[in-house]
Formats: structure tokens, C-alpha cells, sequence
């Protein structure tokens, strides 16, 4: 993961390389949605797909099966494969169901502390291409008790090399100033304490910067009282989105709650924060008779 | 995070770099971004090849230690070669107490006084306290074919286990030579012909009675049950299970003849894919599966670290890898 190789010990070369590579790319995440019927019997299968018209390169795979397994007692087991490529994106016969554990990561919601019945660390994949026209299948069935009415999800994130992009005057300069200034982490943050739709900005200086990944602080410990959201980012500045459909915020960021639990979903690739850009966060929130929750940015000085 | 895990992250960040500006390339026409993409090229391509030879210098097993009440001394040591073991897994009690010694012609203490189990052991995977992911012992243990690991338990008052998860040391590479291993992902031009992916390697097998005992089959019947096979060589990195209540009899790489454990628990070496803390144990040191070869298991029903429960009847489970395609 990207964590591994953003520090503030690295050499000028590592540094210009990575900021390359941030320029050159933008990370993605494309939603896959399962709605499960109430009373739906054993052995239901529901089919989701993603086209795709850009070579896509997926590097984690978020879910949320443990979750209405946890909730329901429902149990689905998960295939995802490559349409036209005819492969499963783990290389292991197309349409094979097997856990979804063994082929994602829970993207958790539920922070009740004695309910953590799953795996919520992140676990990164070799990139994955997707061909530009080629679309992605996902496949579930309910293997368990009759399901009650849930909504399954999986979240592809990964990257798309966006080849040239255009540097003006100014970004270069800022981009020089920072690199001749030592690597600093800087995190940016908001809270969320309105229900509804509202847009939240966060605003960068005069420095260069690269996203490194986002958490969530909910301001409730009950329960019934977390607030759910969906979430969408823009970049004002380079025109490009985060995520085309509104996501769950779990899928971005953990909840956190307590010190063994991890809290920062880190994005596939370092995104490139230009100076005085702005990054527009549009959320939908419930707050469930909660008071909210903060959501903090972990950014890096180039 | 141990060094193999550290290794393929940095063939991920490098898959990322060489496409990106693979990509940037072909955009740009620019030589000096198709040098960074051919550096990134070059770079992982010796990264797959360093991991590649690693995992063939070594043999990866599992043992299984029965802590009975009586015996208190235990020698282990590992097909009269040398080894090394690089993590474990314990099933103690709360307050017992470990010696170790690497016990050869000359003693050498590894630990100067009696220390606390959960200092060098990752906790059996269900208990509700407790380091619940593999993690490596302080230093990876290295014992050459004359040298045993003598371990002295004090406090335990029931039966226990210990699982020592490490590696023989091969003396050379037989037949395996750097151009078999680059014929995997090279052209004889020198071209790459796929970058590493990720792949899953699951084995999946029944019980057709859920008496203790009871052996497992092939989820058709058949009495042998193996992997499937792959086109590409795979580097195994981490195991998984869905069913805990069991045991491996033995797990064997058909193509190498080699055996990877033997009467051993399942949850002594893969982790619980629905657990709350981890669903991936990571093998002590990748394992190369080569391209066409099969790994086969031999499972048997109940568990006595359980306390006897077994598993479900006729209900397909898996023992499932993860890795990369080399």
C-alpha cells in the first residue's frame, strides 16, 4: 500500500518519482450493488456489472458481506471475473463462488466494539488490468438461512494512468518550492454534523501535496446512533472524480473507535492535490439521531 | 509485516509505477518517460526473480508439538538438515512459562530466563484475548542439521500444543536455474510476458460424516483431493480456512514431493476467514507452486483442540492460498 513508500525520509529521486506517478494517475473506485430481496430463498444468485471504459487497474476489492452476515445471518459467497478476458480477477476458475473474506476486505461500518466479527485491515492485490471495453461481473449466492433484505456491495478501487496532464506555470513553481522543503505529513479535516445533502470543500495552500488515504471519526459510540453517508469527491482544479456514483463513507474510511482497529484506508495511488485546488466532498448523511462524525484527510508535502 | 510481504508490496508499488508510465509513454512519446517505465520493468522483473529463487532454496513446513501434562522437555528438530523456523503459534495457558535452547555440540541459549509464551508466540487463532496474527519471532531461528530447538514449558497443567512454522534450508538449487525461473515471465528475447498477479489457490474437500476421524473427500466423492492446477507458477504467501474444526493429515506438493505439514491442526497454520482480526496467516516463507503442479490434501474430521467438535457433513470447505503469479 502506498503508506509503505510515503514518508517524510525520502530522497529527492523517490519523491519525484512518486509525484510522477501521482500526476500521471488518479485513483478510482466503482461500486457494485446487490440488492437482496427480503424472504429471497437458498441458493439466490444476483449478478452486478461494471463496464469500463478506461484500462482500470484494481487494487482492492471492498465488501460488505461479513457485515449482513453479522446483521442477518445471511451468508453469500462471491466470484468476480473479467468479461471479455473470460478470467477471475484472482486467477482461479471464472465463476467459481467461494468466501468473500478470501477475496476482499470488509469495508466496516458496524464500530460496536463487541461486534467486530470480521477483517477490516486492508489487504492491497497485484493491480489487475481491466481493459478499456471490457466489463467486470460479479456474482452472489446466498448460501445460509433465507436472506433478509440487505444491500451487498462490493467496491472495485484502483487507479486509471491518465497519461500527459497539464502542469501550468504556477503548479510548477509550487511543486519546486515544495520539493526543495522537506516532506511533511499534513492531514485536513471536517465535520459532518448536518443530515441531508450537503457539499464540503477542503481547500490546499500554496503547497503541492498528495492525498495519501482518508478516516473517519464517528462522534457517537452507540450503535444505533453512527451516522451513514454517502460520499462523492471531486477535483476541481484537474476535472477528475473520485467516484462517478454516490459511495458509502465506509468504503473510503474506516470507522474508528479504538486503537487496534485500523484507521486509515489508504487510496490506491497517491492523488495530486494542487496548490490552492479545492477537493469537493458531496455527502448524503443520515445521522441517525447521532451528532455526526469528522473526516480527516492524510495528505503529504511532495 | 515480514520482509517476503514487504517484497511484494514493493512489486506493487513498482506494478503501478511501470504502468502509469507505461502509459505515459505511449502518450507522451517521450524516451524519458519510456525509461522510467522500462526502470520499473527491469526493477520488478529482478524483484519476482529474487523472491522466485528464495522460495526454491527453501522447504516450508508446519509442525505440530503436543504439550502433554507429563513431559515438560520437548527436542524438535527438522529432517537432519538445516532449518529455520521463523514463527509459531501456541496453545497454552494463561501463566506458562518458556526455556529455549539451540541444543548442538555447544549450547546456545535463546532465552537467558523462562519468559512469558506470548513473547515468541502468536495465540491460537478464537481465543478472545491475545495477538490473534502471526507474527514472527523476535529473530528467525537458524539451526544447522546437528542443531535441535529444546523447549522447556513450566506452568502448564493440561494438554497444549505449539506450532513451529519454518523452513529446511536446501544445500543447492538441483535443477532449477535462473532461465527456468525467467523462462516463467520472460521471452527468450527477453520480453515480459505477464506481470504478477494475484492469486487464490483454493482446496476444497468434504466430510462425508461429521464423526471425529472421519476423512475428507473431494467435494465428487473422490478420495484424493487436490489444488487445481495453474498456468502460471505461483508464489503461495498466505493461508485460509473455512472450517477450524479439523485436522491435516498432510499437505503435500505433488509436483516437488514435498510434504508441507503432517498431523497438524488447521488452526496451527491458516487463519479463520471469518475472524475479527485476520483472515490470511502468512506462510513462514513463500512457497513456489509451479505452473501445472498440484498440492494435495489429506483431511481429517474434529479437532482435539476444540475439545473434540467437528465439522459439518456434506458441506463443501476450503483450505485456501493466496499468492502471486511469479
Amino acid at each position: 500500500m502506498i503508506n509503505l513508500f510515503n514518508h517524510t525520509q525520502l530522497t529527492q529521486d523517490e519523491r519525484r518519482l512518486i509525484l510522477a506517478r501521482a500526476i500521471a494517475s488518479q485513483p478510482y473506485f466503482a461500486a457494485l450493488d446487490f440488492e437482496v430481496l427480503a424472504g429471497a430463498s437458498k441458493d439466490s444468485q444476483y449478478k452486478a456489472k461494471l463496464e469500463v471504459d478506461k484500462n482500470f487497474y484494481i487494487t482492492d476489492v471492498r465488501a460488505n458481506f461479513n457485515e449482513i452476515l453479522n446483521e442477518t445471518g445471511t451468508e453469500f459467497w462471491l466470484s468476480i471475473w473479467q468479461s471479455y478476458a473470460g478470467e477471475s480477477i484472482h486467477k482461479y476458475q471464472r465463476t467459481e463462488l467461494l468466501p468473500p473474506s478470501f477475496q476482499s476486505f470488509e469495508a466496516r461500518f458496524n464500530i460496536a466494539f463487541a461486534s467486530q466479527v470480521y477483517c477490516d485491515l486492508q489487504q492491497e492485490i497485484c493491480p489487475y488490468l481491466v481493459k478499456k471495453g471490457n466489463s467486470v461481473l460479479a456474482q452472489i449466492d446466498n448460501l445460509g438461512v433465507k436472506a433478509q433484505e440487505a444491500s451487498g456491495r462490493i467496491v472495485l478501487a484502483g487507479y486509471y494512468p491518465t497519461g500527459k496532464a497539464y502542469l501550468d506555470e504556477r503548479t510548477t513553481q509550487s511543486i519546486n518550492e515544495s520539493l526543495a522543503d522537506e516532506p511533511s505529513i499534513e492531514t485536513f479535516s471536517f465535520t459532518v454534523d448536518e443530515a441531508g445533502q450537503k457539499s464540503y470543500i477542503l481547500q490546499n495552500d500554496r503547497y503541492a501535496r498528495l492525498i495519501l488515504g482518508f478516516s473517519v471519526t464517528d462522534l457517537e459510540t452507540n450503535k444505533a446512533n453512527l451516522a451513514s453517508s454517502l460520499l462523492k469527491i471531486t477535483d476541481f482544479a484537474r476535472k477528475i472524480k473520485f467516484n462517478d456514483v454516490p459511495i458509502p463513507i465506509e468504503y473510503f474510511a474506516p470507522r474508528l473507535t479504538c486503537l487496534r482497529d485500523t484507521h486509515i484506508y489508504y487510496l490506491p495511488v497517491e492523488a495530486f492535490f494542487e496548490p490552492l485546488n479545492a477537493l469537493r466532498f458531496e455527502m448524503d448523511t443520515d445521522l441517525n439521531g447521532g451528532a455526526g462524525f469528522e473526516f480527516t484527510m492524510v495528505t503529504r508535502k511532495v | 509485516m515480514n520482509e517476503y510481504e514487504l517484497q511484494i508490496a514493493t512489486l506493487q508499488n513498482l506494478i503501478k509505477n511501470y504502468t502509469t508510465f507505461q502509459t505515459l509513454a505511449d502518450t507522451t512519446r517521450d524516451p524519458q518517460h519510456a525509461r522510467l517505465a522500462q526502470d520499473a520493468l527491469n526493477t520488478l522483473n529482478n524483484v519476482r526473480l529474487s523472491l522466485g529463487f528464495d522460495a526454491e532454496m527453501r522447504e516450508v513446513f508446519y509442525s505440530q508439538i503436543n504439550v502433554s501434562t507429563i513431559q515438560k522437555t520437548i527436542s524438535f528438530s527438522s529432517n537432519d538438515i538445516a532449518y529455520i523456523i521463523k514463527q509459531g503459534i501456541a496453545y497454552l495457558e494463561n501463566g506458562v512459562t518458556l526455556s529455549m535452547i539451540n541444543q548442538g555440540a555447544k549450547k546456545k541459549t535463546i532465552t537467558r530466563e523462562p519468559v512469558a509464551w506470548q513473547q515468541l508466540f502468536a495465540t491460537q487463532q478464537g481465543l478472545a484475548l491475545g495477538q490473534q496474527t502471526v507474527f514472527p519471532l523476535p529473530e528467525a531461528l537458524r539451526f544447522n542439521e546437528n542443531q535441535a530447538l529444546q523447549i522447556s514449558i513450566a506452568n502448564q497443567t493440561q494438554a497444549g500444543f505449539l506450532f513451529l512454522h519454518g523452513c529446511n534450508l536446501k544445500a543447492n538449487l538441483e535443477n532449477v536455474t535462473r532461465r527456468d525461473l525467467e523462462r516463467e515471465f520472460k521471452t527468450e528475447k527477453g520480453e515480459t510476458i505477464y506481470l504478477p498477479e494475484t492469486q487464490l489457490v483454493p482446496i476444497a474437500y468434504q466430510f462425508p460424516s461429521n464423526v471425529i476421524g472421519t476423512y475428507a473427500t473431494a467435494p465428487n466423492g473422490d478420495e484424493n483431493i487436490f489444488s487445481a492446477k495453474n498456468g502460471r507458477s505461483v508464489l503461495l504467501t498466505h493461508v485460509s480456512t473455512t472450517a477450524t474444526n479439523c485436522r491435516i493429515d498432510s499437505l503435500t506438493d505433488t509436483g516437488k514431493n514435498q510434504t508441507l505439514a503432517q498431523k497438524c491442526e488447521v488452526t496451527g497454520i491458516a487463519a479463520d476467514y471469518n475472524n475479527a482480526f485476520t483472515t490470511w496467516h502468512p506462510l513462514p516463507y513463500p512457497h513456489l507452486l509451479w505452473r501445472g503442479d498440484r498440492l494435495k490434501l489429506v483431511m481429517m474430521n474434529g479437532s482435539p483442540m476444540q475439545a473434540d467438535q467437528v465439522t459439518a457433513a456434506d458441506v463443501t470447505q476450503y483450505l485456501c492460498f493466496k499468492g502471486i503469479t511469479l
